[in-house]
């Protein structure tokens, strides 16, 4: 039978010998070693910038809860343990975090001014009007995202745009595997239903 | 097979999770219903539409920033590790605190001002850079506007009234500048905590600072 598996999902985060590094790192931060820790910070500010910034859809606030991500990482350096990978753990803090951030948001009823996450990728083998019609795609997706509730809306961004296998997702939300399956096939379902239109459904 | 159980074995092979039965039956069940074989191209869109989508670039100053922090002011905050560089992160943070009241002077005042381009215009440039750069930072344009005329107005009084110089004088002056551009700042929490931080000043000397204005 064909496979009608697409290519695997474009940011799978590498594990050995990176995760060797991250305990070497960690082992050193957490005996007062600054640099090691800036090290970990320089490595993976990036990825916990992204997440959050496709969580929270404003750069700025992004900027400030990826901040307080690396904060509270360091202060609870010590109660890391090392049965998962350090970064399922860092995207743990970072999703709790985001998602205290949109609660304080709705809380305070700050209007949320959302800003355009990248500048559109240019194809150019693409005549214009198949640039247009995939950005159209593309915004047509951004837009239902934002409608989607927002368990969905995390465990899409998680698989869909930073690439995390559903076991890796299980332990970033502390969830089964079923429930990994399930709401992510529910989002799906409820996302194609939103771009219904926009996939060509007749 | 119904549909629906066709549904879950499309989004298991699309994620390449479905066992070589499962992957049987899914085929079957597509050579003879058109309605799951629009669904797997419609699934297959999406996945396409996802996978152009572009990863948010991260501000490349963005986690020297955060280090900086965490070696500076909030760090005081945060309980104290066994070390850091050296030396617990209060002492950090006092030694921070006081080259950065220390260097005020030189510094806030515009020591860091770089103006852009040399000639006739260099000032006007520079006020424009500076306002430019506030604006960055997410202040509105006339507040921007305001936070660089105050700093014009106590550089422009220390280089013009106060002379011969006066190192206390000038460490006052400076500090009433810092203490409005705070003020100016308070309305914009976000901002006013992001140059706190900056300057690595803990809270309790911005609360004094302010009091400095509102008194």
């Amino acid at each position: 039978m064909t496979s009608f598996a697409l290519a695997a999902p474009r940011l799978a985060i590498s594990r050995s010998p990176a995760e060797q590094d991250d305990a070497t790192l960690i082992a050193r931060a957490r005996e007062g070693d600054h640099q090691a820790f800036e090290r970990l910070v320089a490595t993976y500010t990036p990825r916990v910038y992204s997440l959050v910034r496709q969580l929270l859809r404003n750069a700025a606030e992004a900027e400030d809860v990826t901040q307080e991500v690396f904060f509270k990482v360091y202060a609870k350096l010590d109660s890391f343990r090392e049965d998962s990978a350090f970064y399922t753990w860092l995207y743990r803090v970072a999703v709790n975090a985001a998602t205290d951030h949109l609660k304080k948001r709705r809380n305070d009823r700050t209007v949320l001014v959302e800003d355009v996450a990248a500048l559109p990728v240019v194809d150019e083998t693409e005549t214009p009007a198949e640039t247009s019609a995939r950005q159209d795609l593309r915004s047509a997706v951004r837009e239902a995202m934002a409608r989607l509730p927002e368990k969905f809306r995390t465990i899409l961004v998680l698989r869909e745009l930073e690439g995390l296998a559903y076991e890796e997702i299980a332990e970033v939300l502390r969830i089964s595997l079923g429930t990994v399956e399930s709401r992510i096939f529910r989002a799906r379902e409820k996302l194609k239903k939103l771009l219904a239109p926009d996939l060509g459904a007749s | 097979m119904d549909c629906r159980e066709t549904a879950l074995l499309i989004q298991r092979d699309l994620d390449g999770r479905a066992t070589p039965d499962e992957a049987g039956r899914l085929a079957a069940h597509l050579q003879r219903c058109e309605a799951c074989t629009r669904d797997l191209d419609m699934a297959g869109r999406l996945r396409r539409a996802f996978a152009a989508m572009p990863r948010p670039s991260c501000p490349p100053d963005l986690a020297s920033r955060i280090s900086a922090s965490l070696a500076g002011g909030q760090a005081a905050a945060l309980p104290p590790r066994t070390s850091f560089g050296g030396f617990g992160w209060r002492q950090a943070a006092a030694v921070l605190l006081t080259v950065a009241l220390a260097g005020l002077g030189g510094w806030f005042l515009g020591g860091d001002r770089r103006p852009t381009v040399a000639g006739p215009n260099r000032h006007a440039t520079a006020v424009l850079a500076e306002e430019a750069a506030w604006v960055a930072r997410g202040v509105p344009a006339s507040m921007a506007a305001e936070i660089v005329a105050i700093k014009e107005r106590h550089r422009a009084a220390r280089e013009t009234r106060e002379r011969p110089r006066d190192p206390a004088k000038e460490a006052e002056r400076d500090e009433r500048c810092l203490a409005e551009v705070l003020f100016t700042l308070s309305s914009l929490p976000r901002v006013l905590e992001e140059y706190r931080l900056e300057l690595g000043l803990d809270t309790a000397e911005v609360a004094r600072l302010l009091s400095l204005v509102r008194r």
